[in-house]
Order: structure tokens, then sequence, then C-alpha cells
């Protein structure tokens, strides 16, 4: 056994080593006997991972309420770097010594995790919120088993500059659009913001940023969301139409094209904040910054606003919600934690899922998942917030499908469609052949069988 | 062994051959300097032995083990025999990071050779100014590369760049730069080089200057001119340093991996993907651990040729 784990520790050592430096310490997972049902007065610590803590301030926020909850407790919270958060936890879980709560980042490697044995299941957890209506944790499940419970839920949403529309002349986004008429305002916009005072070479219509979600993730989730029947079968037709629009606006010149957006990492939060797009897709979590960055002055005085995602024009059923799509943030429970340390860490699960946590977050401007009319009320009463009508609809109403839909093989499907991705956006290669590329590479590693 | 310290045996009594401590106190015998010397050799070899065999020897042992194995990093390695060897053959992605770092060596390395070999030469001749000039040479290699990169991404930029706008004078069929599939990897290997060949320059200079003036002098006064005492007296009294430049070079350009991800992260699509990178796609993105291990292997598979190669030319250049 303990061969095995020194092992092990020596096998991830060294393949981090040939790839990159170190690795992260470790935490301590000393168990403690005592019943499995939470004291709240027993003196109980426990640890929480979290990263970039001194700019993200959400998960002392989380810790700090469930202390004021629960004084006996105290949840340690605990840096990792937020650009290698994934590598570190890898790290951690493999040699046993992960944080007794830690965050699942998004959902590309939360099936690796979930078959790591580093996970404690949470199905008692689960019942509390399978029927609460607020929140949605069915991204999480696994052949009835939960690993993680989402804190927050962030969507995509259209962000849109109310000033420069109205200089223009052109009507903003009054919630039943699809991406014809986003294409549509956008000409509009092209033709019209020159006149408007705004220099025709630095300010575009729209900001189409160059993650490969922008169009892979949108095309995935408004096509019907059949990731076993398409996505996992490595068939991808379906984007086709998603990636056709996307090279339209480049060519058009309504957006920054990809290149250079990709060679030159620009930053969305300048290219919205500092009015060189007018509108832009992006995921809730940007309200947060662009409320900080307008205080802070790094962002440009307008008014903005929120709208529900363009729809699929070419959409047969339609969805009485707008569909979009986002990855829930989750945490997790350690395997290694018993006694006591569990209980408490479950609580505190069961906590940052549910409504008291949500509107702790809500103040700091944070999405969180659990979507109360009272967690909206704290949310848009943050100074310097949108709150028209649209924006609270937007906020709040929306069939958010998973950015990543979990499975065996996802993050070498994702990884595999981003060579594919980078291909088309550069217009090094059309459409059909960069997805007849991936799907032949997704065959040729063993992924998929027919 | 001889007993008394005849007057025969005091040459070889100073060699340890065979004299009694009795006779002459503070000398050890042979197997004893033979100890202590072996004692001595090793407390000195011991602690960088000791980091050797735990960081890389035992690491790349079960390396060996992993590449056969199917393993997330977590749980235990299943093996799996031959399947991922198999799986190399079939993967273009693969093929394509492999040839992708071929051309990068096989460009880079004469490259910056030269470049770093001409700068030397003339940086060791008489200029003026030449400390000034050396400094500028080796400041690219101090840079930090994310922000060096950062700076060429601009000036490669193909509307608004720099290079693009002078090149703009003399043609109009300008090169796509880092947003095309054929230009991408000259333009990292033009970094690549530019940072790179000073840190050469500066190796190759410390060989230059241990080279005699005597020889250029009795070369001159032979009738030899500079084209020709370049080639009979500075290249063979440099093949030591040149042999160093070279193993160090080559197996640097193999393990690119810094410049393509933060200048092109192997895009575009896979066209600057090397080998490294690809270890650390599969390893990291895609939690197959296994797998990663294997293309590694080939990776150490391809460094290690090499370099076996350039010792055996040396060796028998040498003789």
């Amino acid at each position: 056994m303990k061969l095995n784990r020194v092992f092990k520790a020596v096998a991830v050592a060294s393949v981090l080593g040939l790839a990159l430096t170190g690795c992260g310490g470790g935490g301590d997972s000393a168990a403690s006997s005592g019943s499995d049902s939470f004291d709240k007065n027993a003196k109980t610590e426990i640890t929480f991972a979290g990263w970039s803590l001194s700019s993200t301030p959400e998960f002392q926020t989380l810790a700090d309420a469930f202390m004021a909850k629960y004084p006996n407790v105290k949840v340690n919270v605990k840096e990792y770097s937020a650009d290698d958060y994934d590598k570190q936890l890898t790290a951690d879980i493999s040699s046993g010594s992960q944080p007794d709560v830690f965050p699942i980042k998004n959902l590309q490697k939360y099936y690796t995790y979930s078959q790591s044995g580093g996970l404690a299941d949470l199905a008692d957890i689960a019942s509390t919120y399978k029927s609460d209506k607020n929140i949605d944790i069915s991204n999480y499940e696994l052949d009835g088993k939960y690993y993680a419970m989402p804190y927050r839920q962030d969507s995509w949403v259209l962000f849109y500059n109310k000033d420069m529309m109205e200089k223009a002349g052109v009507a903003t986004p009054d919630g039943t659009w699809t991406w014809d008429d986003y294409t549509k305002a956008a000409e509009e916009l092209k033709d019209k913001l020159p006149a408007a005072g705004y220099d025709a070479n630095s300010v575009y219509p729209i900001y189409q940023h160059n993650w490969q979600s922008v169009v892979q993730a949108f095309a995935l989730a408004q096509t019907g969301y059949k990731p076993d029947t398409n996505f996992f079968k490595a068939k991808f037709d379906y984007m086709k139409p998603f990636y056709q629009r996307a090279l339209k606006w480049q060519d058009e010149k309504l957006t920054i094209d990809w290149n250079t957006s990709n060679t030159t990492s620009v930053q969305y939060q300048a290219q919205f904040g500092t009015q060189k797009a007018a509108m832009m897709p992006m995921g809730t979590w940007y309200a947060a910054t662009l409320v900080k960055q307008q205080k802070s002055g790094d962002a440009d005085q307008f008014t903005w606003g929120i709208a529900p995602i363009p729809q699929n024009p070419d959409s047969k059923t339609k969805s009485d919600k707008p569909v979009t799509f986002g990855d829930p943030t989750g945490l997790a429970v350690s395997s290694k934690a018993t006694g006591q340390k569990l209980a408490a860490a479950k609580e505190f699960v069961k906590f940052c899922a549910g409504e008291g946590s949500a509107e702790a977050l809500a103040k700091i401007a944070t999405t969180p998942a659990y979507f109360s009319d009272n967690v909206a009320k704290t949310y848009f009463s943050v100074d310097g917030m949108a709150t028209d009508d649209l924006t609270k609809q937007a906020w709040q109403e929306h069939d958010t499908k998973p950015e990543n839909p979990v499975g065996e093989g996802s993050d070498t499907i994702i990884s595999l469609l981003k060579d594919a991705h980078s291909s088309i956006m550069t217009e090094t290669s059309n459409v059909n052949d960069a997805l007849a590329k991936a799907t032949q590479n997704i065959k040729d590693q063993g992924l998929v069988t027919e | 062994m001889s007993h008394t310290a005849a007057p025969a045996d005091s040459k070889t009594a100073t060699r340890g051959g065979g004299n009694k401590p009795q006779h002459n106190k503070g000398k050890m015998s042979s197997a004893a300097i033979a100890r202590r010397n072996f004692l001595h050799g090793v407390a000195f070899i011991t602690p960088n032995f000791l980091g050797f065999v735990f960081l890389m020897l035992i690491p790349v042992c079960v390396l060996f083990y992993i590449a056969n194995t199917r393993w997330s990093a977590f749980g235990s390695p299943v093996w799996t025999g031959i399947t991922n060897w198999k799986r190399l053959l079939h993967d273009d992605v693969f093929k394509d990071a492999f040839w992708n770092t071929i051309y990068y060596s096989v460009v880079h390395i004469p490259l910056t050779l030269i470049i770093a070999f001409g700068l030397a030469v003339l940086l060791n001749s008489k200029l003026k100014g030449r400390a000034f000039f050396r400094t500028v040479a080796f400041f690219p290699y101090i840079t930090s590369i994310v922000a060096v990169a950062q700076v060429w991404n601009m000036l490669f930029d193909a509307k608004t760049g720099v290079i693009n706008q002078f090149l703009g004078i003399f043609t109009d069929n300008l090169p796509g730069w880092l947003g095309s599939t054929t230009w991408a990897m000259p333009a990292v290997i033009i970094v690549a080089t530019w940072r790179e060949a000073g840190y050469f320059m500066i190796l190759l200079l410390a060989g230059l200057q241990t080279i005699p003036s005597e020889l250029y002098e009795a070369a001159e006064l032979d009738g030899a001119n500079a084209w020709q005492r370049f080639w009979k007296v500075t290249v063979p009294c440099m093949r030591p340093t040149l042999f160093f430049v070279m193993v160090t070079l080559t197996i640097g350009s193999f393990k690119i991996l810094d410049l393509t991800l933060v200048m092109t992260n192997g895009g575009p699509g896979t066209s600057t993907l090397v080998l490294a990178q690809y270890v650390y796609r599969v390893a990291f993105e895609r939690s197959d651990f296994g797998y990663a291990s294997t293309v590694s292997m080939v990776l150490f598979a391809l460094c290690m040729i090499i370099t076996l190669i350039q010792f055996w030319y040396n060796n028998a250049k040498e003789k």
C-alpha cells in the first residue's frame, strides 16, 4: 500500500517534471473519529481550496458566511494557482492529500475526477436539492451519484452598450433575437457607428471572443443538446451553421478577426469596457468585472444592459426560456475525510449550494447557483449593476446547457476540437475539412467505436 | 612486498610501493589510500548522485513503465502493453507534432549556430565598443519570454505589424505570419534564433579566447589568408566548444515548448504544435498520462539518437 503510494507520487512527479516544474504541496486530511451526523457544537476544522484569493473574494465569502452560521467550525481557505488549479488538484488527489472541500472549476474534468476515487458521494445532499426549482444539480449526476454540488452557475448572455446603440440609432435587443437578428443589428451598426462619432478603424459593432466555446458550445446547446448522439459520436455537422455565421462576422469586419484577437491577446473586458464593441456575448461573471471596472475607471462610463443570448434561427422547437450554455462551478468533498470532518465538509457544501450562501455571493455580484427571488433582489441592488427588466429577466431565466458534456473522453474531444476551432477561425482550413479532421483524430484515439 | 627501506626501494616508496607505517609515520598503505580516495570521491559525488537518482533516474524508469499503461493520474496505472504504441502510429496530431519538431530543429540549429558563431568571431576582433555590442547581443536571452512573445506577436501582426509594413515596401504578397499555417513556424524560428543566438555567442566567444594568438601569427607568417586561418585554426581549436554548443542547442531545440506555447499555442490548427507541447496537452488537458508518457518516450529517443550521433562524430574527428 505504502509502496504503491510512493510509486504514484513519484510517477506524477516525473510526468509533471517532464512537462513543467513542481507541483502543489499537500494538505491535511487527518481523520477524526466520531459519528457521521453533523454536530454543530463540535470543534471542527476543515480545509477549503480556492484560487487567486486576493482578486476572487468568493471563497472567503463562503467560508465567512458558513462560520457565522456555525461558529464552532473553522474553514481554512487554502490558496491554489488559478491557472494551474487542475494540475495542482490532480497531483493532490493522486497522492491522497486533497483539501476536505475543493471546487470543481468546470465540467471538462469532472468525469476524470469522479473516477479518481478521491471524491465522496454527495447523494444525501443531492436529495435536498433535487426537487428545488431554484437550483439545477442535474449536471453533476453520474449513474445516480453526485460527486459535486454547484455553488455558482454562470450562463452566457448578450452584453450591449445602450449608449452606443442609441447614438447610432439602432434598436437595442428586445429579448426575442435570433442570431440572424443579431447579425442584422451588427451590420446596421457597422454603417451607422462612424456617423455617430465612433472611429471606424478601432470600433466594431460586436466582439466575438476567441474561445472555442463561443461557437461550439452555443452550437451544442442550441441544436437540442444531444451530446450522446453527436458530440460523443464525433459527429460535428451541427456546428457548421454556427461557424458560417462566425466567419461571416469576421469577414464583414463586424468584429476583430480571430487571428488578431488571439495573437495579440485581446482582453474582452477592455474591448467592451472601453466601448470598442457595442455588443458582446459573454458569461454573466463579466457583470461583476464591469461594475468594478466602471468604478475604478478601467472601463468607461456608459449605460449597459444584458439581453438573453440570441437563439438559433434554424431551431424547429421553441423553448419557453432562452437556451444558452454555461458550466456550473461546484464543490466536492474529499473521500479521505471521515467522521466529524466529513460531516462538517458536507454541511459546508450543502450550505454553499443553498439560498444563504447565494445571497452572500449575490452581494459581491457573483452569480450563484441558487436563483430565488431574494437572491435576484440582492444581486440587482449591487451599486452600478444594470437594473432594467430585460437584464433581470436575462439573468434569472434561461435554459443553461453544460459547456462541456460530462462523459468518458470529453476532455480529449474538447482538446481536439480546439485545434479545429483554430484552423477554421484563422481560415487556414474550411469548416468541413477541419471538422472532418477532428472526427478522424477522435476516432484514431479510440474514443469512438462504431 | 618488500619490508625494509632498502635504497633500491626508496624511489618506489614515494609512490606508496610498500613501506610500513611504523617506518614512515603519517604515510598510508596503498590500500588505505585507495580506500580514502574512494570514500572522499563518494562523499563528493553523493549529494549530486542522490539528487540524480531520485529526481531523474527513478522517474525516468517509472516513465518507461507508465508509457505502456492507461492512467489518468488517479488510481493505479493499468497495463495495456503495446496499445499506446499502436495509437502513436495512427495519431495524425502526433505525426504533425513530430514533423513540426524536426522542421523547427533542422532550421533553427544551423541558423542559430551560424549567427552565433558569426557574432562571436566579429565581437572577438578588436572592434570599437565591443563590450557594448556583446551586451546587446546577449540581451534577448535574459528577457522574459512571455513579454518578448507579446512584443513579437505585435510586430508580426499581418495587417498593422511593423514587419509587414516594412515588407510592404517591396512586395504586395505579404506573409500572414502567426495566422498562417505556412508562416507561423518560420516566425517562431526567427524569434527563437533572435533569443538564443546571444547566449551561444557568449559560449563561443569564451572558446575563441582560449585559442593562442601564436597560432594565428604562425599561420599568417606562412601566408594563410583570413579564410584559411578561420578554417584551419579557429574551427579545429573550437571543436570542444562547438561540440558542447551543438549538443545543448540540439537538445534545447527538440525540447522547445515555451515559445510556441506563448506565441501560437500550437496553432493555427496544429501547424506549430511540437512534441513537448503535445505531451503537455495529452497529459494535462486530456488527463491521459499513459499516452503522454509514450509520446515523451519518442521525444526522449529522438534526443538520445541525435546526441549519440554527435558524440560518435566528435570522437571520430578527434582521433
